[in-house]
């Protein structure tokens, strides 16, 4: 069934404007064919290619989605770029010509493939130049849900970003009657040199949900002048907000699901009782998603392009910059679900519609927007660690030298100073927190600890060697680094080729950083050895810790780094197996 | 009097403010031994002799690409990657198991992840560069960007001739490394009455502040030129805060303290009050200024972020001179102290 797909190949002429994408009835990139026909509107949907061989273009075009006009970098003409479908096994080949007068790239996220296939400018190669063409060749050897995008400068951002589904070889253990790519982006009509610039000169610019004189005048009446002001205290001395989610709000923002705005409303079909696979995939700059099918439970069976023992019963989860996740619905009754995606700090939603009678679903109210706490900022009730952090740790009393306690020292050096404005003092690892502004919300919601592979891990060998990264950086003069050295001052990350290594990754920031290693499987320590889930981007939740097992069987140099756009300059390493 | 008010402006300079970001001794449950040992580089001589340092380098040596790697015994030829992982086979390995399980120092993760048992930790650096396999364009995480800020542009309601003053910096520069300059003044009927400017190197020396050095020259009403050190930053408690301190020609002094808070009422509207003290060394008839604190200034504006760089304000400003100013302003017959209206402008890009 679901290997009807839309043939599509590419015509430039045929979405040169992205523009005006009004109507309703938009279907699935991998709309079946029937439910195709079904609608009104043509030509909508992210354009899909089929096969082993994809001629792609890239090319700047004019675009609008807030009601201005706006230049963009696209794939084909298309953003999303087209959908990709290729079968596992199968030796891809892929031509990409660059139109545009600036190099560019595109990278494969999450395949499993050659160094210099990678698409990452200095690593793989140099970089496609304006007028040339690559050609990529691989061969597909797994299968799932990934997804592709420039690796050059601010480009995705600016719209580089498409699907990639590669068909099992074999039967596929996950069974469903349609397949949808539910793909989540953020839109600006900034030029995102600018949205860094501001970041750099101001970096709550974007936060439009700050703390107001009322917001305190309503905690005194709730709990007192004291309690109130002793709640603030550990915020006011650090200088920190407890309102600090994303750098990269909603107030410049218009989400997307599939290129198409809320107002707009992507919607894909079904007919009751049918399973329905949504694969969701957030190509996002820097927004997070939280999403939900109020109406519907949800049953994840893939991560990161990986299939998972599947998860029933899950009401909402947490999609990071770069995740994918594979969930199949099963609407008995008819009617319209809404496919909410609310960015993580609340300003804005993706939105689209699951229908069987061609009707937008109404869109649900927005949750609150979440407060960190003091778990947040790493801590454990105890002492903080602020200012210029000439100290990397924490005080050995307060730690209680409980050897359960959650080893909070660092354990390699970390470069302070005016690059780092914090470090957790008691990071935990907080594998079964859903994360701030989903817990306790009533909502059955996904965590890292419900994640185990469906296939038994294939290396069992324990790690040999441990590599413990801090994520770091200073908020409010916008700097990131890891270990405080940002990767301009940084020396390259060396694996052993065949080697098996634990990294652990501790957030010493107020962010979500999704982190993401190349060429290789990052198996996520989520409880049980035997079935690790292999992820490509793990999110590491401000003031946790997390640990992951990475085989170093790809030689070569591989980009290690936060997928969030404007963190990535500085939190990157460079990764080289030999 | 002079070094009087050297020891106030240092004094000041050493302010509670300040030392929550300098001086992390103050912490409660933070020792710095503990921490610096933490952090300890090993290539530091007299730390290499410690203990802990031996470990990390035996431990270190033995296995990884660690910074603190001591020189590979073997010599590195051929490509750089070559270099340590030919050596480091299965033996080397057991033996570096060994290190780190006689080793109490070498930390441990005794978190609720199920480690079989210790193993070596480091931050995976190896121990020197490796060129890249591709030219490309370097990632430019720190772009030369500039910044001009309009914090007040505004007309005084005084008696009749409505002075405006402004007070405006721009800077441009890299992360830590910034050109700054400042200037205020006040122009009346066409004329300016006050005329200062300021060009800094600015530093940056901790996460919230900057160290900030240069001269300052000012036109008007008396010219007057002095060398500048201060400190602009972020306090506790979010006060935007300047300090500075001033030495000019004939042994003068002078220090200026700014501080500023905001008070949000909404996002886009919001209070600012403000405080500016100006001290100095010792009198200046000229310039009808006094030893000591020479005045004071007080203000509450409140703006409309019509958008985040551009807001138009109300406000009112008190001003009172003390101490000799008092008595030359006496002399010449102007207020000693004052309270006006303002309407002005905020704008930044």
């Amino acid at each position: 069934m679901n290997n009807t797909y839309i043939k599509n190949t590419f015509d430039p002429g045929r979405r040169h404007f992205v523009q005006g994408l009004t109507t309703a009835g938009m279907l699935a990139s991998l709309g079946m064919l029937s439910p195709r026909l079904l609608s009104a509107a043509p030509a909508l949907e992210v354009p899909v290619l089929e096969g082993n061989t994809f001629d792609l273009t890239i090319d700047e075009i004019m675009v609008n989605f807030t009601g201005s006009p706006r230049m963009a970098t696209a794939v084909n003409g298309s953003i999303p770029s087209p959908t990709l479908r290729m079968r596992e096994g199968d030796d891809i080949t892929i031509r990409v010509t660059n139109k545009m007068s600036v190099t560019s790239s595109i990278h494969w996220h999450g395949l499993i493939l050659p160094s210099n296939m990678d698409g990452v400018p200095g690593l793989s190669y140099a970089g496609i130049k304006p007028g040339e063409t690559y050609v990529y060749k691989f061969k597909a050897v797994q299968n799932g849900t990934y997804w592709y995008h420039s690796h050059s400068g601010f480009q995705e951002q600016t719209g580089m970003y498409g699907s990639i589904i590669i068909e099992p070889r074999n039967a596929d253990p996950v069974k469903f009657d349609r397949d949808y790519v539910v793909l989540l982006s953020d839109w600006t009509d900034e030029d995102p040199h600018t949205v860094y610039a501001k970041l750099k000169k101001m970096s709550d610019y974007y936060n439009r949900r700050e703390r107001t004189l009322f917001d305190f005048t309503k905690e005194v009446r709730e709990k007192g002048l004291a309690k109130a002001i002793e709640a603030r205290k550990m915020w006011n001395q650090m200088r920190m907000s407890d309102r600090d989610i994303s750098d990269v709000t909603g107030y410049t923002y218009t989400f997307l699901a599939n290129g198409q705005t809320p107002n707009q409303g992507w919607m894909g079909s079904f007919r009751p009782g049918e399973k329905v696979r949504l694969r969701f995939i957030n190509g996002s700059a820097m927004t997070f998603f939280d999403i939900r099918i109020p109406g519907l439970k949800m049953q994840v069976v893939a991560a990161d392009g990986q299939n998972i023992k599947p998860v029933h019963g899950i009401d909402e989860f947490r999609i990071a910059v770069a995740e994918t996740y594979d969930v199949i619905v099963q609407p008995q009754q008819g009617g319209s679900y809404p496919i909410f995606a609310q960015a993580i700090d609340r300003s804005g939603y993706a939105f689209g519609t699951l229908t069987s009678n061609g009707k937008k679903a109404k869109v649900p109210p927005l949750d609150p927007a979440p407060l960190l706490t003091h778990k947040d900022m790493g801590m454990n009730m105890g002492g903080m660690n602020m200012g210029s952090g000439d100290m990397a740790g924490m005080d050995h009393s307060a730690m209680g030298h409980n050897k359960n306690a959650g080893g909070s020292k660092a354990r390699v050096k970390i470069v302070t100073g005016p690059n780092i404005d914090m470090l957790a003092m008691d990071p935990q690892v907080r594998l079964d927190d859903p994360g701030v502004g989903l817990r306790n919300n009533g909502r059955r919601v996904l965590t890292y600890a419900d994640i185990k592979n469906l296939y038994p891990t294939q290396d069992k060998r324990p790690p040999n060697r441990e590599i413990e990264l801090h994520l770091t950086g200073n908020m409010s003069r916008y700097i990131w680094s890891f270990n405080g050295v940002k990767f301009n001052d940084s020396r390259p990350i060396g694996l052993r080729f065949g080697e098996r290594v634990r990294f652990t990754l501790i957030n010493d920031t107020m962010m979500n950083h999704p982190i993401h290693l190349h060429g290789m499987w990052s198996e996520l320590e989520s409880g049980d050895d035997n079935y690790l889930p292999r992820k490509h981007t793990i999110i590491v939740q401000p003031g946790a810790k997390i640990s992951y097992l990475v085989t170093a069987d790809a030689k070569g140099h591989w980009a290690y780094h936060c997928h969030l756009l404007y963190h990535m300059k500085g939190m990157f390493r460079r990764v080289i197996v030999a | 009097m002079k070094k009087h008010i050297i020891a106030i402006t240092f004094g000041l300079l050493a302010s509670p403010l300040v030392l929550a970001d300098m001086d992390h001794s103050r912490h409660q449950g933070m020792k710095m031994d503990t921490a610096n040992t933490q952090n300890m580089d090993c290539s530091n001589p007299v730390h290499a002799k410690m203990a802990e340092c031996n470990a990390q380098k035996k431990a270190a040596a033995s296995m990884d690409h660690s910074k603190h790697t001591m020189p590979m015994t073997e010599p590195v030829t051929g490509t750089e990657m070559k270099m340590d992982h030919s050596k480091h086979s299965k033996p080397m390995g057991k033996s570096m198991q060994d290190h780190s399980m006689n080793n109490t120092s070498m930390k441990m993760d005794h978190s609720t992840m199920k480690h079989q048992s210790s193993i070596p930790v480091s931050d995976g650096s190896l121990d020197h560069d490796v060129p890249f396999p591709y030219p490309a364009e370097k990632m430019e995480d720190d772009p030369i960007l500039t910044k001009f800020m309009l914090d007040q542009l505004e007309v005084h309601d005084a008696n009749g001739d409505n002075p405006v003053t402004w007070e405006a910096e721009a800077w441009i520069g890299k992360d830590f490394n910034k050109l700054w300059f400042k200037t205020e003044g006040e122009r009346v009927n066409g004329d300016n009455e006050e005329l200062e400017l300021q060009a800094l190197y600015s530093h940056a020396i901790a996460p919230y502040w900057d160290v900030q050095a240069g001269v300052r020259k000012d036109f008007k009403p008396t010219g007057r030129e002095w060398a500048v050190i201060g400190l602009k930053g972020l306090a506790p408690y979010f006060f935007e805060t300047d300090l500075a301190l001033f030495a000019g020609d004939k042994g003068r002094t002078a220090a200026r303290i700014q501080s500023e808070y905001e008070l949000l009422f909404t996002q886009k509207t919001i209070l600012t009050p403000e405080i500016e003290l100006n001290l100095y060394g010792k009198n200046d008839p000229e310039m009808r200024i006094g030893s000591g604190l020479a005045d004071a200034r007080v203000g509450l504006r409140l703006r409309h972020e019509f958008r985040r760089e551009f807001a138009p304000y109300i406000g009112v400003e008190w001003t009172k001179k003390f101490g000799d100013t008092a008595d030359f302003a006496r002399a010449d017959g102007v207020d000693v102290s004052d309270t006006q209206f303002v309407t002005g402008i905020r704008a930044w890009f």
